[in-house]
């Protein structure tokens, strides 16, 4: 799943929508004219226009793109990723890191249902947005099931039992992939081996923050760090400050 | 109406981090939501009331739950968390010690949705006891 927001599809949204307005406005103005008053050659457009299925089509295209319009607008998403990478900066703050990815902060909104992995139904935490501007092609998908039982991840863990969740000292995999230590990545972090080993991107500490709207669970942020601790309560503190507003930006994202 | 201003709660001291029995390698705090940041509180001299509230990182709807005879509470609509309580200080003589103690086992009879709430509750009105009941002569 790319976390990049697509970008390209605003401007054809916004000629859309200027496009069906206009058309919407000259409909209505030729619906009003009178058949008899027109040039004879134009008198057969005119009736196809006031009698055939112009105007009901406008009437629903032109709501139905200003509302693709809304929804498309990223601008609560662009705020979010600030805050993220505001936070990702004050965890962070003093410690060196060679690459961007190699501290993180993802943002993971609860669903009910998601094609991308099966069974589909039942819950599951997918990433909207992450701090930085790499490493933004991401398959972490965890469960976030009705049933704590079932749910998965750093994410799932924080989900199921409403806390904020800490791990650190995990098992480099970049330098030792070995059973035993796949093993043991997968039982600290909550996962199954299978999807352990899927990740070897060398990340030894995890934190994981369920964030609420309104006094509902809403989803879950999640920092990871290639380097074997997080200032925990840094991030807590950064995200206790920066909370009213992500919230405010996360509710402007819609359903 | 004496109002004090609003007190910072440290959140490692009110809410301190646990190693779970099923994940031990792992740290766990409560929510951030469940935490709350500020207490204050004011005493009433005419009527006797004193009042404590809490301030949290969301606030919500409140609604009102008595246990009778002498306390009231503010809950979260939705959370129950504890946003407000207020008790008359003359039905414990004024006695500080007594006010705290009987906060406290009050406390036991409010419905929250999970235990750790009433705790962090009770630690944050602990942490400040002093200032909390100060006004009350």
């Amino acid at each position: 799943m790319r976390l990049s927001r697509l970008k390209w599809h605003q401007p054809i949204l916004k000629w859309a929508d200027r496009i069906a307005k206009g058309s919407s406005v000259a409909l209505a103005g030729l619906s009003k004219v009178s058949i008899a008053s027109v040039p004879a050659f134009f008198a057969a457009y005119l009736t196809d226009i006031q009698t055939g299925l112009w105007i009901p089509v406008a009437l629903v295209a032109a709501p139905t793109i200003a509302g693709l319009r809304r929804r498309a607008n990223n601008s609560n998403l662009d705020q979010v990723h600030r805050l993220l990478d505001q936070i990702c900066e004050e965890t962070f703050k003093n410690e060196v890191f060679q690459l961007e990815q190699h501290r993180r902060v993802t943002l993971f909104r609860y669903v009910p249902f998601t094609w991308r992995k099966f069974p589909f139904f039942g819950g599951w935490l997918i990433p909207i947005e992450r701090s930085g501007s790499s490493t933004r092609a991401t398959r972490a998908i965890f469960r976030a099931h009705d049933d704590g039982e079932q749910c998965n991840g750093i994410a799932g863990r924080a989900w199921a039992r409403r806390s904020e969740i800490y791990v650190d000292q995990l098992p480099n995999l970049k330098l030792d992939s070995s059973d035993i230590k796949v093993a043991e990545y997968a039982e600290k972090t909550f996962m199954s081996v299978h999807e352990a080993r899927k990740r070897s991107s060398g990340v030894q500490s995890l934190l994981g923050i369920p964030i609420e709207i309104e006094g509902k669970k809403w989803g879950v942020i999640v920092i990871d760090s290639t380097h074997p601790k997080i200032k925990d309560k840094a991030a807590t503190k950064i995200f206790r400050t920066l909370n009213p507003t992500l919230t405010n930006f996360l509710k402007g994202l819609g359903s | 109406m004496i109002e004090a201003k609003w007190e910072t709660l440290q959140a490692d001291t009110i809410a301190p981090p646990i190693q779970p029995s099923d994940a031990s390698w792992s740290t766990e705090r409560p929510s951030p939501y469940d935490i709350p940041t500020h207490v204050r509180s004011f005493y009433d001299s005419a009527s006797g009331v004193l009042t404590i509230e809490f301030r949290y990182i969301a606030h919500e709807e409140l609604v009102e739950f008595e246990v009778p005879p002498y306390f009231n509470f503010l809950l979260g609509k939705k959370t129950r968390r504890i946003f407000g309580l207020r008790f008359d200080v003359h039905s414990f003589n004024k006695d500080k010690k007594k006010m705290a103690e009987e906060t406290a086992k009050t406390l036991q009879s409010v419905p929250m949705k999970d235990m750790s709430t009433r705790e962090i509750t009770l630690r944050a009105i602990q942490s400040k006891e002093q200032k909390l009941f100060a006004e009350v002569a």
